[in-house]
This record gives C-alpha cells, structure tokens and sequence, in this order.
C-alpha cells in the first residue's frame, strides 16, 4: 500500500440508470448484462487457455526443474530409500554431463540481454541500506543448489516416479502452483493429482551421429513472474524477479544411456528501469531507482541465481551506444559492487559485432567464455 | 429410483481450482498430445484444450444424488502414452 497514491473520494451522488422503481424490471434487466460479464470473462479465460496453449507436463518426469535437480531428487529418494533400489529400478543411468553440469565447480551461462535503445535520466528515489542479512531470508535462496556427486549412479524408481512432489518442483516454474494450493495442501494422498505444468516450449529431436542415433531434446521455461511485452515489461522489480525471465536446457541423450544437459537463462538486465513506449521507434531508457535500491535488487537477482546454478557467466548482448550504453553501465557498476567472483561478466555489444550479417563474428563471443565453458565441465 | 444421469469426464490432468465471480471453478485439461519422450524416457504432453467446470452447479447436483458427478483420473495421461 505504502507505494500507491491513495484519494480520498467525496461523496458520489450514484444517478440510477433505470427509471422504473419495479424490482422484477429492474433484475430482469441486470441479469443479461451480468450474465454477458460473466460469459464473456469465462470466455476470456477459455480463450487465453486455448490460444496459449504452450503448457507442457511431464509424465512421471518433474518438467520444471532441469534434469540435474530431478536427477538429485530422484538420487536423494534412492540413496534414503536404500533396498529398495534394486527391486524398483527402472532404468540405471550414469550420468555424463559432457557440455555443463552444475555439479561441485560447475554453473550455467546467463545471458542477460536487453535490446532497448536511446538517453537516461536518474531517478532519485528514496533507496533503504539494506543489510545482507535480509536477502538470505529470500525464498529462492533457502532453496539448496542440488546436484547428486558426479558420476553418481542415479535410479529411477518406477514406482516413485508416478507422482511428482510438489516440494521439490522449481516454482519460478510450475505454473499452476497457486490454482493447486488446495491440493497440495490435501497433502500425499491427493499426490496423483498434482501436475505440474510448466509454459514454454518443448521439442524432441533425433540426429544419427556415427552410426548411432543421438537425441536432443530442448526445454524452454518462461517463468511466472514478472512476464509482460516488449518495452511495457523491463528490468527487475523489488524482489529481483526480472522482466521475461526463461531457462533453457538442452538435453542430449547418448544411445548407451548417457545423457547431458546444458542450462542457460535469459532474463532483462537486473537493474530497476524502464522504457515507457512514446512515438519513437526506440524509446528512451529511463534508470529509477537509488543506487541503494538497484544494489539491493541486483543482489537478490544475482544471488538468487548463484545459489541456483552455482558459478554464472553474465553475458550483455546490448549497445555500445546512446541509452543501451548507459544502461550497460550501470549494469557494469552493479556488477562491481556485487563483488563476487562466482560471477564473470562479458559485454559483448552483438549490434556492433554482428552487423551487416556477419554472424560468423559469434565466434569473438564463444572465444571470450571458452574458459567459462572448459570450467563447467 | 432417481433418474440421475451421471456424466463421466475423463480428463488428462487437473490444472487447478480458481475462485471466479460467478463461484469457483475446476480447470481441468481436457486435451494433451505427447510432444517427446523426456530424459528417463518420461513422455512429456503438451496442453491442447482446457476445460472450465464450475464446481458450484456439479457439488449442488453430486450431494443429491450421493455420487460426484465428474471423476478425474489422473493416470490417464499415463494410458495415453503409446
């Protein structure tokens, strides 16, 4: 409430729309338009369902987390079940993560990318000194970084695998999480009702490499916090959640059995701003916030996703020039302030790189994370 | 006798439950197709149709006659599978 105008309104005179005092005449002409409100909002929420129908659920398989965490749940229920292994086991897979893994030093490469354009103005809020105690408390940052030790022989229970518990889902990522309050609430009984659904995109694909078939399997995960449009929906609010944030793994399966996943996340630079649509093809970038605010959101942002993926690799993709710049910048100065080697920064203006069509140039950019990668496994 | 016709709607999953002005509401996918076969060969679906049942109407109904009028069966995702 503290951050919202309030007005007080005097007194309204309410001018009744119908004449005729009959309370019969008068439902009877309420009730249509009711009705009308109500289908039409009934329609509404059909036809967002309908239309945005990139809802996914895995069956059996935790589509929200990424295939290290589920296979950290699914080796933590193994490893405390004990004999049970044996008799259940579905399938015994020895993970190799051959591109990344997050396991002990390994992390996963953001790309935090804002295409925005033109000048800024500071805002000067009124910024809280806030201590690093607080953001511990976060959420997401009770949330352990789990990853079964490497080479870990992971068992898929059959049995377990039916239903998914919904304590151990990633709910930047499960969807319906709110709307299953009540059930999960029933507790284990109502277990089998529980889906997760996740939104994004999946898709399987099947390549032969050397007389042996290899299959990759992109997952994308948009998260359900803070998504909007292009322009309308920028940076980060006060809890670090950034505009358009999404994860994306790329699983590769192996025809013996091994598998791989390489994890990337995507969201608007981490810094509190925003870039209100005007008649310019590029609005202009406007910076808020105090440099104590912007310290305070970056923070939860970037500890929130250390804590989560361990080392990150912070890629800019934006501008060089004009409001991109200054955005740049401050993103760069947060970057310092933060101060934590866990996280590598790379500004690599992609416009400028890449113009007139010269994709091949990406190369600059792989060479300049080359180590990032060899480090992650 | 009562002469109750029960309908059964055999759903994929249950999206969840929502509390709409006109009562609440069950958001059940009615619709899913297998998009991939996941990593431990787990099928991954995609949502395809979502129906909106109000609960109101079907709890009304169901305690008269002593029966629930919709049953949701969470493992027929699991039938689907080829």
């Amino acid at each position: 409430m503290s951050g919202h105008r309030r007005a007080r309104v005097p007194v309204v005179a309410l001018t009744p729309t119908l004449t005729s005092r009959s309370r019969r005449a008068r439902s009877s002409w309420c009730l249509p338009c009711l009705l009308l409100t109500l289908c039409s909002y009934l329609q509404l929420l059909r036809e967002i369902s309908e239309t945005s129908s990139f809802f996914y659920a895995g069956g059996g398989y935790d589509l929200t987390n990424c295939l290290q965490r589920n296979d950290y749940h699914a080796w933590k229920a193994s490893s405390a079940g004990g004999s049970g292994d044996a008799a259940g086991a579905e399938a015994t897979r020895s993970r190799s993560g051959s591109v990344s893994r997050m396991a002990g030093a390994g992390g996963s490469s953001v790309t935090s990318s804002g295409s925005v354009a033109s000048s800024a103005a500071a805002d000067g809020g009124h910024g809280r000194h806030a201590s690093h105690h607080r953001f511990d408390t976060d959420a997401c940052l009770e949330a352990e970084r789990p990853a079964p030790p490497v080479g870990a022989v992971v068992h898929r229970d059959a049995g377990a695998a039916a239903a998914v518990d919904p304590a151990h889902c990633d709910e930047r990522f499960f969807w319906n999480r709110r709307a299953l309050n009540a059930v999960v609430a029933a507790g284990p009984r109502a277990r089998g009702f529980v889906t997760p659904i996740m939104n994004g995109f999946v898709e399987a694909a099947h390549c032969p490499v050397a007389e042996s078939e290899v299959g990759l399997l992109l997952i994308s995960r948009r998260a359900c916090t803070r998504q909007g449009t292009r322009f309308n929906m920028r940076g980060a609010d006060a809890e670090g959640n950034v505009a358009n944030y999404a994860e994306s793994e790329q699983i590769t399966t192996l025809e013996d059995g091994r598998l791989s996943s390489f994890v990337q996340v995507r969201g608007s630079i981490p810094v509190l701003w925003e870039q209100p649509v005007s008649l310019k093809y590029t609005p202009r970038v406007l910076l808020k916030g105090a440099e104590a605010a912007n310290h305070a959101v970056f923070g939860r942002h970037m500890r929130c996703q250390l804590t989560r993926y361990g080392a990150v690799t912070a890629v800019n993709l934006i501008d060089k020039k004009k409001d991109q710049q200054r955005l740049g910048e401050a993103y760069e100065r947060e970057v310092a302030a933060f101060g934590r080697p866990e996280l590598r920064y790379v500004w690599f203006d992609f416009h400028a790189e890449c113009k007139n069509m010269q994709w091949q140039n990406l190369r600059r950019l792989v060479d300049l994370v080359a180590n990032d990668f060899a480090s992650y496994g | 006798m009562p002469a109750t016709v029960y309908k059964t709607l055999v759903v994929d999953a249950l999206y969840g439950a929502f509390q709409l002005l006109s009562g609440p509401y069950l958001a059940v996918v009615s619709k899913s197709r297998r998009v991939a076969r996941g990593p431990y060969h787990a099928p991954i679906f995609q949502v395809e149709d979502m129906k909106w049942l109000p609960i109101r109407r079907l709890a009304a109904r169901s305690s008269s006659a002593g029966d629930a009028t919709v049953a949701l069966s969470p493992e027929e995702r699991e039938e689907e599978e080829m």
